[in-house]
């Protein structure tokens, strides 16, 4: 669907993109990860055809972005960062608009706008002067124009960029809702917004990829050598932590809590090749021990992604 | 079809604005107050009744109408890139499947509407006047009102070229203004420049050039020399909405 090969922009002096390469297969949701300044809005830019790379070139359906730029647009549905959407208009104004510049014909248009306002909640304020609208109705006006012509490839620069909590969760529901048909790249720097709605991660830092994995792996540190989880376990015996510790596939056990004198919350590391899952199941199985709860330790995810810029950087 | 979609947007925008109402009642009032001060000198000085209106009442009616028009089309045109870079919907449109001459085209034609709006109001002047005189003798108006035309279309490109520069109205705004001064201007130096460059400015300035419409000439070099004009500052126009590929 998109390749992405040996894609440099320069700016005069300024590098923004250096040797960008990935890949993105139909139906994969990809999260563009990084600080601000790593080059997230210039990929999204060039994917969008706004302008050409420096260097290399990006295809998307087989379609170069430099020599069939109208050809891709049709197929892409953008959102831009902060963008102040013609404040003056009416959102269904707007979406009329947006609608025939896509190419979508007459007799197709109303049933296609009244489907786009339904799925992005905007039945209630189709009427409404967009600048009069709050930030999150503002935001699904945005994101609907960019489903309009049901593209195959959804790109989402910072998507929840200045939105309160609600409209956050409203907002990561609502783009959820629209994966699986179609390819959707999110723009973004906050790590929890990729774990949540991407299935693959590419970690942007200065202009580099630094790093392209699935975001599973990036959440429990695979991607960085590290296997970490957390087990609930029940048991009668008190040097529970001894005995994971020896246990050859894991590396080192640490209790995190006592929750009551027979159950106990531990934090357990192995190699990477280590399956823990199984390897403690089987335990547990061998001591009748009783596992409450397992679940991939997420919660060093902010570590993870620091730490993977902090050895770029070195 | 694109064009016709954004040309209808802009003429929205511009229905939508306050600006545009504000713009139209000055022009009316100025406009109106230059054709009566023009038409009481010509009523003064006419006394034997034998000059022509063309010469002696349109031709200055139409002078006092460019400099309105220089004065307040900057405010027609500062809008219309400007705030689009401003708002960054110019990257959502950049995003749909239309080129770059397509929007330019769209918001030309929708500020050239506005202006022929504009022009089409000072009619009530003219037919005031040949209602009173008869239609005789008035053909040369035609040329007026083209050289008129031709003024509009440079004054829109030039504008849309300063608006295409920066994402702040009011430097687009202050900008125009100031080109449209300077084509004023232009030939006002005698002292300064000698005889030829006066004669080599006198046919780069705008203003100048029109009043041979307005004495009901049409000369082809006049009109070579606005399209050439007007195509060169749509292709400025055209290369800075490009030059994104060169923004950081």
């Amino acid at each position: 669907m998109i390749e992405v090969k040996s894609v440099s922009k320069i700016f005069g002096s300024v590098v923004a993109l250096n040797n960008v390469s990935f890949k993105a297969e139909h139906g994969d949701i990809i999260g563009l990860l990084g600080p601000n300044g790593a080059g997230k809005s210039t990929l999204m830019r060039i994917l969008t055809c706004y302008f050409a790379p420096t260097m290399g070139w990006v295809k998307i359906d087989g379609l170069n972005v430099e020599k069939e730029a109208i050809k891709i647009k049709k197929k892409i549905g953008y959102f831009p960062e902060e963008i102040d959407i013609y404040p003056d208009m009416r959102v269904m104004e707007f979406l009329d608009f947006a609608a025939n510049l896509k190419g979508i014909n007459k007799a197709d248009k109303k049933q296609t706008l009244d489907q786009i306002v339904e799925s992005c909640g905007l039945g209630d304020v189709r009427r409404r002067i967009i600048g009069n609208l709050s930030k999150g109705y503002r935001r699904r006006v945005g994101l609907s124009q960019a489903l309009l012509n049901d593209p195959q490839l959804l790109l989402l620069d910072e998507p929840t960029i200045g939105l309160d909590p609600p409209q956050v969760l409203e907002t990561r529901k609502l783009i959820k809702g629209l994966t699986g048909k179609r390819t959707v790249i999110i723009s973004t720097h906050i790590l929890p917004e990729v774990t949540q709605m991407c299935n693959k991660v590419v970690i942007l830092n200065k202009g580099n990829v630094i790093l392209e994995d699935n975001a599973e792996r990036l959440e429990m540190g695979l991607s960085m050598g590290m296997n970490r989880l957390h087990a609930r376990i029940e048991c009668p015996e008190n040097h529970l932590i001894d005995i994971l510790k020896k246990v050859p596939d894991f590396k080192d056990a640490q209790l995190i809590e006592t929750i009551n004198p027979r159950c106990f919350e531990v934090m357990i590391e192995a190699e990477v090749e280590t399956d823990i899952p199984k390897a403690l199941c089987d335990l547990a199985f061998s001591k009748k021990w009783v596992l409450r709860e397992i679940r991939p330790d997420s919660s060093s995810l902010e570590e993870n992604f620091m730490e993977i810029l902090t050895k770029e950087r070195s | 079809m694109n064009i016709l979609t954004i040309m209808k947007k802009e003429l929205l925008a511009y229905i939508l604005s306050p600006t545009i109402y504000a713009v139209i009642t000055i022009f009316m009032v100025l406009s109106s107050y230059f054709f009566y001060t023009d038409l009481s000198f010509y009523n003064t000085m006419n006394v034997a009744g034998t000059s022509n209106p063309v010469e002696g009442l349109f031709q200055f009616y139409f002078n006092d109408l460019r400099f309105i028009l220089m004065l307040i089309m900057p405010f027609l045109t500062m809008r219309l890139l400007s705030e689009e870079k401003k708002q960054k919907t110019f990257e959502l449109l950049c995003s749909y499947p239309i080129r770059d001459s397509e929007i330019l085209a769209g918001k030309f034609l929708s500020c050239f509407l506005v202006y022929l709006f504009m022009i089409f109001l000072t009619l009530i002047n003219v037919i005031y006047i040949c209602l009173q005189w008869g239609f005789e003798g008035f053909q040369p108006l035609l040329a007026g009102y083209l050289g008129l035309g031709l003024l509009g279309l440079c004054l829109i490109s030039c504008g849309l070229f300063i608006s295409s520069l920066t994402e702040k109205q009011i430097v687009a705004g202050m900008g125009t203004l100031g080109i449209f001064v300077l084509f004023w201007f232009l030939t006002w130096n005698e002292m300064m420049a000698g005889e030829k460059l006066i004669n080599f400015l006198t046919r780069l300035s705008l203003f100048d050039r029109l009043e041979f419409f307005f004495k009901g000439v049409i000369d082809t070099q006049d009109i070579v020399f606005f399209s050439i004009f007007i195509i060169i500052f749509i292709c400025f126009t055209l290369f800075s909405m490009k030059s994104r590929k060169l923004e950081v």
